[in-house]
């Protein structure tokens, strides 16, 4: 390509702002000209800021040049564009896909589908533009089986689908140019890893090929970089300097002793929110939990049923159709005050609200900006949120954010290493849409950041699963998927394993979930499986912010009716809460520091008006025990009633702590063997054991050493049920286990295929399968944040620990034994445990 | 240090053994329930591969009770199988060649999911009796009913377990029920995901920890 072939197109991209009264940004100009140039790279600007063009641009005016000179230039005949190339078929003309856009949302798909055809009509470009996610037609799915529009918007699901066709190479060896969105999403989930794997696989057919990922603000933005245009291709980042100023605000109570010093549901807030809530302006209010929103959502319509034609709920589990008549309300203006959770984080075509509010800690910098973000409307204008605290500690949470906002330290985030599951299924697709060679293969899967460090050894054993069924699943002809042919070539011959592998590609992210209905039929939602083990019928439960009554479980659907009166209780969704950040952690330990001495001067003026709201907390804990500079870690002692507590607090994020419990407390258990129960918190975590423990003769330095934390983790987390449910996902992915089976005599879960029962009988019959290791460090690292953790342990290992024997809970002790949710953790083995309950039963009996 | 429980029912001692089966030395007989055979092959026919050395373990164990005890007869209180379609040639084989090491008689009182066991039982030389079968002062059904006045009932069908707690630790158990006039033995497979919490079924529960068998104070234990 030349420059010569290249300028036209990229005038009439300038003409089509142009006629929009638009001028293009000097970052969009930027992206335009690498793509032009030959580059892939990322870009990275604030939301609504015009990533979607810079992206598109390049790629769309090569486009423009490279079209076959015959065919017509559109007059206004071809104005009707937007319905003439539908009807064309690919007879008329041939169709080749040259720009492939990747979305993990396939609600907004439309909307970018609509921004992405709207030069093409400008233009009059004989250029066809169409999705194919979940949603799309059958009749579009036909006329793409037999060729793809040059522009095609996707999700990773339905571009690993794609992949899984015999003609697949075909198809997209012409692809000149990948366009990724919300890569800073995908990026840390298996989907990421699934498309990093379909990437690498189209770079094999069409190496000409340039990639460019969209995403927000990130701490470590070149491995961003890096991992989307593959090993082979050397990334130009660009970012648009146009960062818009985040104004936050906090609601303080009228009182500063209404603040409680524990609980995260914020409802003595309300009237203070209520207060500023306005329903003439559109407003977001984000939670923490779908719980939560639904709370909040029921708690604002009983105290203003006037508002309820403008109110309205979004959460993860509400029903789809509800959530997208939500978001469409929201955006034509006639909903305008929405309780919503992380659902609503994502979509970059969101239209813009007038006023966001952030109910509880927002746990992180990134999230926070991204949810200020939401608000305003023009480029260069200020964001504003409102932050509400739940409880005293989250006003040194809502001064950390404000403090790491303003020096632009925001997180960073981490790929995914190695998921094996992923790579059996992605071989399965490979072999179906053409077929591999292994060791071009192995060399291919090895230039995604994701395997960039993969074995041969593992990638084997992967093949070896995916051809035989590994050593456990030979025994079964259903599992013999992938077969190697005599001209070196792995390939699946059985039409009837394609068919079910297609059918189960989709099914990285679906929980275990069961559908919630009336008994009349209209669905209302989702709700976990384990929830409903805990309903008796009769119950009555908020849901989709309506009280109904729960019927009865019946052939693996929840039903309900309405319910009449009131309810405080609702699902709970496991898995919702995240952690606070690292970058955050570290803030908060600063920030205490800072409140800490600006009690000491007994003077606030140059604290922010959150350190000086929670002043009396941290003059509370400093007189009962000891507030700790941010480079020390405090340890508490104490025995109540309850028994013997031993409190640490690195302020390292709720799963790190669980992690380090659970270490500490096998580390404990083996020196003097008993049983723990185990609390942790954004702050900290507490041990309690029975009276008389002596936790303090058995502290020491090696309780934190990080000498044998791989194993220490895994014997630790064997007690836990966490690995179980991470080995259901993982079992799944890797086709161990098939979601869809159209066929099977009964589902999974009528047959009581548990994820627990089946690690269980593979942990007792082929304990060296690399999927249950796998499941061990995705727990570890998932749950437990594993490399966060090793770097927690060092620090106590280092930090100066300042030990304190209070002699009641202090402030920071109290949420933890007010939220106590009491996993309980045992040492020795079962026998040990026997012996220990029957001298307990014993003694007792010998009191009685 | 393996250990069993001697109680006394029907007037007659029997041993429960921590392997999940019933030694009756009287009558040289040894009692199991719920052995689910081929249930990781009808898991597998639903699309769910679990290792397949399920079966294996779950002969060899009954293949040790049957050589630690000496037993003439295995009575089988229903659910030899697990389903018809996870009864496959490869299952039928493998137990058919096993069996042919094994001398005990064998008499299955019919399960609920035994509907395929005609097709194996000649292979298999196993005996189908019931729906019960009565021995000396015993009567064998799977399905647990409220036992009769003129003889004790061993069933299994619930696979029952207990849980059994101290202080805050506590354990879920698979465990032998034992009530005045009937007995509910454990499942015997250890493939097994559903249970029945032993409290709703019996005054005494006999819980399985790895070698032993222990008598669950009904003070402590609770369901499920």
């Amino acid at each position: 390509m030349t420059d010569v072939l290249i300028q036209p197109g990229i005038e009439k991209f300038e003409a089509f702002f142009a006629r929009r009264g638009w001028a293009p940004f000097p970052f969009q100009r930027e992206a335009w000209d690498a793509y032009l140039a030959g580059r892939s790279g990322l870009i990275t600007v604030p939301t609504g800021a015009g990533k979607t063009y810079a992206a598109y641009g390049g790629p769309l005016a090569e486009l423009a040049s490279t079209l076959p000179p015959h065919t017509p230039p559109s007059g206004e005949g071809q104005g009707g564009a937007s319905t003439a190339p539908r009807r064309r078929t690919p007879k008329s003309r041939p169709r080749t896909l040259r720009v492939l856009y990747i979305t993990p949302l396939r609600a907004v798909s439309r909307d970018i589908e609509l921004a992405l055809k709207l030069p093409v009509l400008e233009l009059g470009l004989p250029i066809e533009v169409e999705s194919r996610t979940g949603d799309t037609s059958s009749a579009v799915r036909t006329r793409q089986r037999t060729s793809l529009p040059e522009v095609l918007i996707t999700t990773p699901e339905s571009l690993s689908l794609l992949l899984s066709h015999a003609d697949a190479p075909a198809r997209f060896g012409q692809v000149r140019a990948i366009i990724i969105d919300e890569w800073h999403e995908l990026l840390t989930s298996k989907r990421g890893t699934q498309v990093e794997l379909a990437l690498a696989r189209i770079r094999g057919w069409s190496p000409a090929v340039r990639t460019w990922a969209l995403s927000a603000t990130i701490g470590n933005i070149a491995d961003a970089a890096r991992a989307a245009v593959g090993a082979l291709d050397d990334p130009v980042i660009i970012s648009g300097d146009m960062a818009r100023p985040v104004e936050i605000e906090t609601v303080l109570p009228s009182e500063p002793r209404q603040l409680p010093w524990a609980g995260h549901l914020g409802m003595r807030m309300l009237p203070r929110v209520l207060e500023s809530l306005d329903p003439e302006r559109s407003t977001l209010i984000f939670v923490n939990t779908r719980s939560q929103a639904e709370l909040w959502h029921g708690a604002i319509l009983i105290t203003r049923p006037e508002w309820a034609p403008v109110v309205a709920l979004h959460h993860g589990s509400s029903d789809r159709a509800e959530r997208e008549r939500v978001e469409a309300g929201l955006k034509n203006g006639s909903l305008r005050l929405v309780v919503a959770t992380s659902s609503l984080d994502l979509g970059v075509d969101f239209s813009p609200v007038e006023r966001v509010y952030q109910i509880g800690s927002p746990k992180g910098i990134a999230r926070l900006l991204q949810r200020a973000g939401r608000s305003g409307h023009r480029p260069g204008e200020p964001c504003r949120i409102v932050c509400v605290p739940t409880h005293a500690m989250e006003l040194v949470e809502i001064a950390a954010v404000r403090d790491a906002v303003a020096r632009g330290s925001i997180e960073p985030r981490a790929v995914q290493p190695r998921p094996l599951d992923v790579l059996a299924q992605h071989m399965v697709t490979c072999a179906l849409g053409g077929g591999f060679r292994p060791d071009a293969f192995f060399a291919e899967v090895r230039t995604t950041a994701g395997y960039a460090d993969l074995t041969r050894e593992d990638f084997d054993w992967t093949l070896d699963l995916v051809t035989r069924g590994g050593s456990t699943l030979a025994a079964y002809p259903e599992f013999h998927k992938v077969a190697l042919g005599p001209d070196g070539v792995a390939r699946v011959e059985s039409k009837r394993i394609g068919q079910l592998h297609r059918l189960n590609i989709g099914t990285i992210t679906s929980e275990a979930t069961v559908p919630v209905r009336y008994v009349g039929g209209r669905s209302l939602g989702s709700i976990e499986e384990n929830f409903v083990a805990w309903l008796r019928p009769g119950q009555k439960f908020m849901f989709a912010g309506k009280v109904v009554e729960f019927v009865r479980l019946h052939d693996l659907i929840a039903y309900v009716r309405p319910g009449k009166g009131k309810t405080n209780f609702t699902p709970h969704w496991a898995g919702t809460r995240l952690p606070i950040s690292e970058s955050l952690g570290r803030g908060v330990r600063e920030m205490l520091e800072r409140a800490h001495a600006a009690n000491h001067r007994d003077e606030h003026a140059e604290t922010s008006v959150e350190l000086g709201a929670v002043a009396r907390l941290v003059r509370a804990q400093a007189a009962l025990s000891a507030v700790p500079a941010s480079d020390q870690v405090l340890v508490e002692m104490l025995e109540t009633r309850e028994g013997s507590h031993l409190f640490v607090f690195p302020f390292d994020g709720r799963l790190v702590h669980a992690g380090i419990a659970s270490i500490v407390a096998l580390r404990l258990g083996k020196r003097e063997p008993t049983t723990f129960t185990v609390t942790a918190n954004d702050y900290g975590f507490e041990l309690l054991a029975e009276s008389g423990y002596p936790f303090a003769g058995l502290f020491g330095p090696g309780l934190f050493s990080t000498d044998n934390l791989a194993e220490d983790a895994e014997q630790s987390v064997n007690l836990s049920e966490l690995a179980k449910s991470q080995f259901r996902e993982v079992a799944r992915v890797s086709g161990l286990v098939f979601q869809s089976y159209p066929g099977a005599p009964k589902s999974a879960r009528q047959l009581g295929a548990s994820s627990s029962l089946i690690f269980d009988v593979f942990e007792q019959f082929d304990p060296g399968n690399l999927l249950l290791f796998q499941a061990r460090r995705e727990v570890l690292e998932r749950q437990f944040e594993r490399t966060r953790m090793a770097r927690t342990l060092s620090r106590l290992g280092a930090a100066g620990l300042v030990i304190s024997r209070p002699e009641r809970p202090t402030p920071l002790a109290f949420p933890l034994i007010a939220d106590r949710f009491g996993t309980t953790l045992s040492h020795g083995s079962l026998a040990e445990r026997i012996d220990k309950m029957q001298q307990l039963w014993d003694r007792e009996g010998a009191d009685a | 240090m393996r250990e069993t429980a001697v109680i006394r029912v029907g007037g007659e001692p029997v041993e429960l053994l921590p392997e999940r089966a019933v030694w009756w030395p009287g009558e040289r007989t040894l009692v199991v329930a719920d052995l689910h055979l081929g249930k990781e092959h009808a898991f597998a026919a639903s699309g769910i591969g679990l290792p397949p050395t399920i079966l294996d373990e779950t002969l060899d164990r009954l293949a040790r009770c049957i050589g630690l005890t000496g037993a003439e007869r295995v009575v089988i209180a229903g659910d030899l199988l697990h389903a018809k379609i996870g009864t496959t040639e490869r299952v039928i084989e493998r137990v058919g060649a096993w069996r042919r090491t094994v001398a005990a008689a064998m008499l299955l009182v019919s399960g609920n999911h035994d509907r395929a066991a005609d097709e194996v039982a000649g292979a298999w030389g196993i005996e189908q009796r019931g729906p019960d079968l009565r021995l000396g002062p015993f009567r064998f059904v799977h399905e647990p009913d409220g036992g009769v006045p003129d003889a004790f009932t061993w069933a299994g069908h619930l696979h029952p377990a207990v849980r059994l707690a101290a202080g805050r630790d506590s354990v879920r158990l698979p465990c032998f029920c034992v009530g005045e006039r009937v007995g509910v033995l454990p499942a015997f497979t250890r493939f097994s995901g559903r249970t029945t919490p032993a409290l709703a079924l019996a005054d005494q529960a006999w819980a399985i920890a790895d070698d032993r068998v222990i008598l669950a104070p009904t003070r402590v234990a609770s369901g499920g």
